[in-house]
């Protein structure tokens, strides 16, 4: 599948970097930071202009993004106000709006480009929880320029060695997501542990 | 392995909450664990071996960039006009000039082979070569 979609990048250029990087913010599993490094790779070398994979990646993701934000906002939301009447848990909906507002910006714009497997389902919820989309929009577009500047960077620098530098990425984000979920259950396992008493 | 069973007792002795949170953190514990043996033997592997293996989607440019040799031997080796430069991946390539996939792997691999030390460094582009395509 990786193969496949570099394949058609070498072949159709900006025009797939758009769509991939437009249904990977979806949520569709596509290996959009690989394809970022491989455009790093492919302007160093001189085959693509760095201007024109700035506008079709960028405005691919943030597309995505707003089509992923829109299905919360619109779908999502509703969905849940009417789990939310029937089951009584209004209040935990307003209490996560409450959250939303307070640490959204600051969540969208890293999800964006430190912990990118979570800018998917932040797209939808920041829609479900129905946290302001200009808002939305500007931690979205501050935060997709560094994620494509920073591949592409990475890119242009390791450029003889992209299929390398990807993998190492990959796993990277997932040493990384893991440790950051270790490091939160762990204190919850405390946390639990300190207030109650065993059975 | 009284200690063991004491353990045992101890977890069955936790509240449902208690157990699954636990459980969780152990679990989140063993995937990080996993992906960081993973990225070490990945990061071996690489300094180990020094080329990326061919893949479908490279072009010959590609190619030539990432095994640091001059991409007119790749051209000469499939007898191309190295001029302009072909921005087919090597699946295309292989479509248009007929040849099973691995087949022209493996020519270019022999061509990498007998451009780099110990071999002499290869000369400047073939003249005719690029006349051929004008």
């Amino acid at each position: 599948m990786t193969s496949q979609i570099l394949e058609w990048f070498v072949s159709y250029g900006v025009t797939a970097l758009f769509f991939t990087l437009l249904l990977a913010a979806i949520g569709i599993p596509l290996p959009s930071s690989l394809l970022l490094i491989a455009a790093g790779s492919f302007i160093e070398q001189g085959e693509l202009v760095l201007w024109q994979v700035l506008l079709f990646g960028c405005t691919g993701v943030i597309l995505g993004d707003q089509v992923g934000y829109g299905l919360g906002r619109w779908g999502g939301r509703r969905l849940l106000q009417r789990f939310a009447a029937h089951l009584g848990g209004e209040d935990k909906l307003k209490q996560s709006e409450a959250f939303s507002l307070r640490w959204g910006g600051s969540g969208i714009f890293f999800s964006r480009w430190l912990v990118t497997p979570l800018g998917p389902w932040l797209n939808v919820s920041s829609g479900v929880t129905a946290y302001p989309w200009l808002h939305f929009l500007l931690w979205d577009i501050l935060g997709e320029i560094v994620w494509v500047f920073l591949y592409l960077a990475l890119g242009y620098h390791f450029s003889d060695r992209v299929q390398y530098f990807a993998s190492l990425l990959d796993n990277l984000m997932g040493v990384s997501i893991g440790a950051a979920v270790t490091v939160i259950l762990g204190w919850v396992v405390l946390h639990y542990f300190k207030s109650t008493d065993p059975a | 392995m009284n200690k063991l069973r004491a353990l045992i007792l101890k977890f069955k002795s936790f509240r449902r909450i208690q157990k699954v949170v636990l459980l969780a953190f152990l679990l989140a514990l063993a995937f990080t664990s996993v992906r960081i043996v993973h990225t070490a033997t990945d990061m071996v592997y690489w300094h180990k071996h020094q080329d990326e293996p061919l893949n479908n989607w490279m072009t010959l440019h590609y190619v030539a960039h990432s095994y640091h040799i001059p991409p007119h031997v790749l051209y000469e080796t499939l007898e191309m006009p190295d001029w302009p430069p072909d921005r087919r991946s090597l699946k295309e390539l292989s479509q248009a000039l007929d040849i099973p996939l691995e087949t022209l792997k493996s020519k270019l691999q022999q061509a990498i082979v007998y451009a780099r030390p110990p071999y002499p460094r290869p000369g400047p582009p073939q003249r005719h070569n690029r006349e051929r395509s004008r």
